[in-house]
């Protein structure tokens, strides 16, 4: 294959450049692993080469590597069980649980971002081969701004307002915790009681609409946002240790969801930040208003 | 959902009568100290969460 050096190395170049740019680390932490990086590269590289080759090979008439190459993207679906299993391994030395819903989610994007890589290096060799070297960076590098720009995900300040509420205590012994009149947990520990008295925060999150208020019920979607929370303001919990336990849960009459937490970094501004930066989940979103149905029985 | 798991009951003699129990250990206590204590102990150790009933009565249950 003469004189096709130039684009497919372009192709790979750029696939890959992209793929690490979006392997940047953000506050997940995730990929935030070295050998994390090493792999995830290393695949975007081969993501990227199947993609660089598809032209050089349909310009050769050599069908057959064609199909091969179509063969081997499917092996890309194999990113999504790897990092499941992995996510799903260490979930139980995990304190606050991500949840399969949140891995879930998580999986898909590493699965997706290949793709990105894959279609990066198609259309820069594209753009090589209809125009010259610099139209194919500059269609390779819009390629990947737009598929960018529509793989941003959702978070929960965008479908959401989120403001602090304070914990009430009810019970005839004061041990049951609450916010807004939704009791969530009962602490029997005195000690334990106290703590929540002294550092507990409530957070409430009141969806902007139905379809908001049907995603935000989402049981993973709930545990994200407690993950998320917990893990970048910390929380309180140890083995043996579960009077701590942060909680998300309904008011069911209005669709609120009311989250109470004892972070290790007791400020209200922050959590209500780290509530607000949640992912939607892909898996959790609903919308009902869309339906016939569900619009008809909204009003 | 996953299933939860009624540990044990705490409470002092003189609530003896608040339960009537059917093969779940039954701790007593003689004071609200100790109370307080035992159930601490116990839900550190077996790794479950105490709650308060309010009428005296501590169960120890596993989430």
């Amino acid at each position: 294959m003469d004189g096709y050096e130039q684009m497919i190395l372009l192709g790979i170049g750029l696939g890959t450049l992209v793929r690490m740019i979006e392997l940047r680390i953000d506050y997940r932490q995730y990929p935030g692993y070295p050998h994390g990086y090493v792999v995830h590269s290393t695949l975007g590289f081969i993501a990227a080469a199947l993609g660089a080759l598809v032209i050089p090979a349909l310009l050769e008439e050599n069908y057959v590597a064609v199909t091969i190459l179509g063969a081997a993207a499917q092996q890309f679906q194999n990113i999504r069980t790897m990092e499941r299993d992995f996510l799903t391994e260490i979930e139980t030395t995990e304190l606050v649980p991500r949840g399969i819903a949140y891995i879930e989610n998580i999986a898909k994007v590493f699965e997706a971002r290949n793709y990105l890589a894959m279609m990066t290096a198609f259309f820069t060799t594209i753009g090589y081969y209809f125009l010259n070297l610099i139209g194919g960076l500059i269609v390779g590098g819009l390629t990947a701004y737009f598929l960018d720009k529509i793989m941003v995900q959702k978070t929960v300040g965008n479908i959401a307002n989120i403001r602090v509420a304070d914990l009430e205590f009810s019970g005839p012994t004061g041990s049951n915790i609450g916010v807004e009149g939704v009791v969530m947990m009962n602490v029997g520990l005195k000690e334990a009681l106290e703590q929540w008295k002294k550092a507990g925060i409530g957070i409430a999150i009141e969806p902007k609409d139905d379809d908001a208020r049907a995603t935000l019920a989402n049981i993973g979607q709930r545990q994200a946002i407690v993950h998320d929370v917990a893990n970048q303001l910390g929380v309180k919990l140890d083995i043996g240790v579960v009077d701590y336990t942060p909680l998300a849960r309904l008011n069911l009459d209005t669709g609120r969801v009311y989250m109470i937490i004892i972070p290790i970094e007791p400020d209200e501004e922050c959590v209500k930040q780290a509530v607000s930066s949640t992912p939607i989940l892909e898996e959790a979103r609903r919308r009902p208003l869309q339906s016939k149905a569900g619009s008809a029985a909204a009003d | 959902m996953e299933t939860k798991d009624l540990k044990a009951f705490v409470m002092k003699k003189e609530n003896k009568e608040k339960i009537e129990n059917g093969g779940t250990p039954v701790f007593y206590a003689s004071d609200d100290d100790e109370l307080e204590y035992i159930a601490m102990l116990m839900a550190r150790i077996t790794d479950t969460m105490a709650h308060d009933l309010g009428n005296g009565v501590y169960i120890l249950i596993n989430h």
